[in-house]
């Protein structure tokens, strides 16, 4: 559907894209996520042709779309992550308005916006004027507006930021609905864990780098991966150790009375042998699991990084999201 | 409805529903009448002293005067009112949407125009009262008054198209606005002092200019040549023509057409509509350049 290749962009001094290359498959609803700066919005705008790359290319369904805006233009539906509304129009106008762009006049775009603003939950609000709507509505508003021509490809750019944890449900709900309607939908955010339980596919940025992209069980699963083991033990603690130590996917090693914490990258089945080998050695466990991935944990250990004091709340659990996933990889 | 500019559409309705516009409407309708009445004054007022009569030139003369005024207003008003077009709408980050849509930036760019154009004309037509006062006692016909407004109209076009120029070169509409009043007055005065500029310079080159001083802008003209065309730009050189087809203003007018004299009689004859094609063609040179700029694969 849509495959970035080689994009580079910079801004004077600043390089915003760094070869970077990305591909979305009809369908999927595709969340892109990476830490401030990580270049997800001018990614989104090279998409929509709002900014040009230096170099690279971008095929839409197979076809060149960086020389035609005619193409984005009819397949792209762009949702900014920063956009304003205009003074003195009602919320039926200013889709009268986009409608009237697309051609859409009189009884037919009277029963388009009516089906529009009923999908974002809007209808209600029909005679009231849009600067006065509130942000979240505002951005539900620009959702609808979005999808008047029918798209194939929505590329929101943090849609919901900004917005209560309710309406952030029913966003998700809305674009769920949309991605069983057929469309591909491209989605970013700073917030990993947000986007987990949405997305089908992730693709992560860093400093203009795709840093990797996967279905969401790969993602979880190297999330996991990075987790350490604990290991409990009632008699053997000593022999336990040695075989750890010897064993090259182990690290990390931690013991602590009658407890093992140790990192492993393995698999699931290495992750038996390892125990069948614990257990061989003479060793009694009692309790034998992966952390399930406490972003706490992490929390701790990254709050030691100068850098990320003075983030935000907000900020520092993307960040900390996005650091388990870096360090598995 | 259907075929209209949908931009222009959508500025319509909110220009309809802002406060400012009837404000506007109202203060440029009482200024023109205070100063038509004031003109009417002091013509009448000193005609009625003396003689008790009234004479043509004098109705003439208040004709020339109103519509001297609401040309200036024009000129004022206009960058005004289009110079936050574009910038405008980047300010409030709607410009963005607007250009991922099927509208082209032209089509972007002619529903601003067409939109600040509109204004202009209402206010020219709410003004016609006015202005229809020199009707009163006759002397100026229907068609004098139809080519003042189309050639306000034009002098609309022509400095709005400058306007939205820099509006989308501007990031800000502060300065984009700063911009086209300052194209504005390069076009109305610097083009009338280069020209005379050139023609005075050229003349300190000859040996004999403190003789013959009352023929200085007579020769002014032989030396300024071709130059005298760039005048063709400048909207007030347009309206003194208008005024000399219309009422012969012999001897103010005078002033310019007597450094006319190196060009060609048909210019000096159709100089009105040969002035106003040309600022038209520039306007659209201008709308084209601001589309170019707007469009973002450039
Ligand atoms: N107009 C601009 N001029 C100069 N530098 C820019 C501009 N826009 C973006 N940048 C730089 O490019 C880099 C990528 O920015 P971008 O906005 O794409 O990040 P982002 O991933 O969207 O971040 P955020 O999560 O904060 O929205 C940043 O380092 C930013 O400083
Ligand atoms: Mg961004």
């Amino acid at each position: 559907m849509l495959e970035l290749k080689n994009l580079m962009k910079s801004y004077r001094k600043i390089l915003a894209l760094d070869h970077f290359s990305m591909s979305v498959e009809q369908g999927q609803l595709f969340g892109f996520v990476g830490p401030n700066g990580a270049g997800k919005t001018t990614t989104m705008k090279i998409i929509a042709g709002l900014i040009s790359p230096d170099s690279g290319s971008m095929k839409l369904n197979g076809e060149d779309a960086l020389k035609s805006p005619n193409l984005r233009k009819q397949k792209i539906g762009y949702m900014p992550d920063f956009f304003g509304v205009y003074d003195n129009l009602k919320v039926s106008e200013y889709m009268e308005f986009y409608l009237d762009i697309y051609g859409y006049y009189g009884k037919a775009a009277e029963k388009k916006s009516q089906e529009l603003l009923d999908l974002v939950g809007l209808s209600a609000k029909k005679e009231m004027f849009v600067d006065h709507l509130s942000r979240g509505m505002k951005q539900r508003l620009c959702l609808a507006r979005t999808l008047i021509h029918d798209p194939e490809l929505l590329v929101l750019d943090e849609p919901a930021s900004g917005m209560g944890p309710r309406s952030r449900k029913e966003i998700k709900e809305i674009l769920r609905q949309l991605c069983g309607e057929g469309k591909t939908i491209l989605i970013s955010s700073h917030i990993l864990n947000e986007l987990a339980e949405l997305c089908t596919n992730i693709g992560i940025i860093d400093s203009g780098i795709l840093i990797m992209q996967g279905s969401i069980e790969e993602i979880k699963q190297q999330q996991k991966a990075a987790n350490p083991i604990q290991l409990q033990l009632t008699q053997g603690t000593e022999e336990a150790l040695k075989v750890l130590k010897e064993h090259p996917l182990a690290s990390n090693i931690a013991s602590k009375a009658g407890s093992i914490n140790f990192s492993f990258s393995g698999e699931k089945e290495e992750e038996a042998q390892l125990l069948t080998a614990l257990i061989y050695a003479g060793a009694k466990v009692s309790s034998f699991k992966r952390d399930e991935g406490s972003l706490e944990a992490l929390f701790l250990r990254l709050t030691k990084n100068s850098e990320l004091e003075d983030l935000e709340p907000e900020e520092l659990e993307s960040k900390v999201a996005y650091e388990v996933l870096k360090s598995s990889l | 409805m259907k075929f209209l500019n949908p931009v222009y559409k959508r500025e319509l309705k909110q220009t309809a529903r802002m406060y400012r516009t009837p404000v506007l409407i109202f203060c440029y309708n009482v200024f023109l009448a205070l100063f038509g009445l004031f003109s009417f004054y002091i013509t009448f007022g000193k005609g009625n002293e003396y003689y008790n009569k009234l004479h043509y030139e004098d109705i003439l003369t208040i004709y020339g005067i109103i519509t001297g005024i609401e040309f200036i207003l024009f000129l004022l008003l206009v960058p005004a009112l289009t110079a936050g077009s574009i910038s405008g709408e980047r300010e409030k980050q709607t410009l963005d949407i607007l250009l991922t849509t099927r509208l082209t930036p032209f089509q972007i760019i002619l529903g601003k125009l067409l939109s600040s154009i509109s204004i202009m004309i209402l206010l020219a037509v709410s003004s016609l009262p006015i202005i229809a006062l020199c009707f009163s006692i006759g002397g100026i016909t229907l068609l004098d008054l139809a080519k003042f407004l189309l050639f306000l109209i034009i002098t609309a076009i022509y400095l709005g198209s400058i306007s939205i120029f820099f509006s989308t070169y501007c990031k800000r509409t502060t300065a984009a606005t700063v911009c086209s009043y300052f194209a504005m007055l390069v076009l109305v005065f610097l083009s009338l002092l280069l020209v005379i500029g050139v023609g005075i310079l050229s003349l300190l080159n000859e040996e004999d200019i403190s003789y013959h001083l009352s023929f200085l802008l007579t020769s002014c003209g032989k030396a300024i040549g071709n130059f005298i065309y760039i005048l063709l730009l400048n909207p007030i050189i347009s309206f003194f023509s208008m005024l000399k087809d219309q009422i012969g203003y012999g001897t103010q007018e005078g002033y310019l057409f007597l450094m006319s004299n190196g060009m060609s009689p048909f210019c000096y004859e159709h100089w009105f509509f040969i002035s106003l094609i040309l600022q038209l063609i520039v306007s659209l040179l201008f709308l084209w350049l601001a589309s170019k700029k707007l469009s973002p694969l450039n």
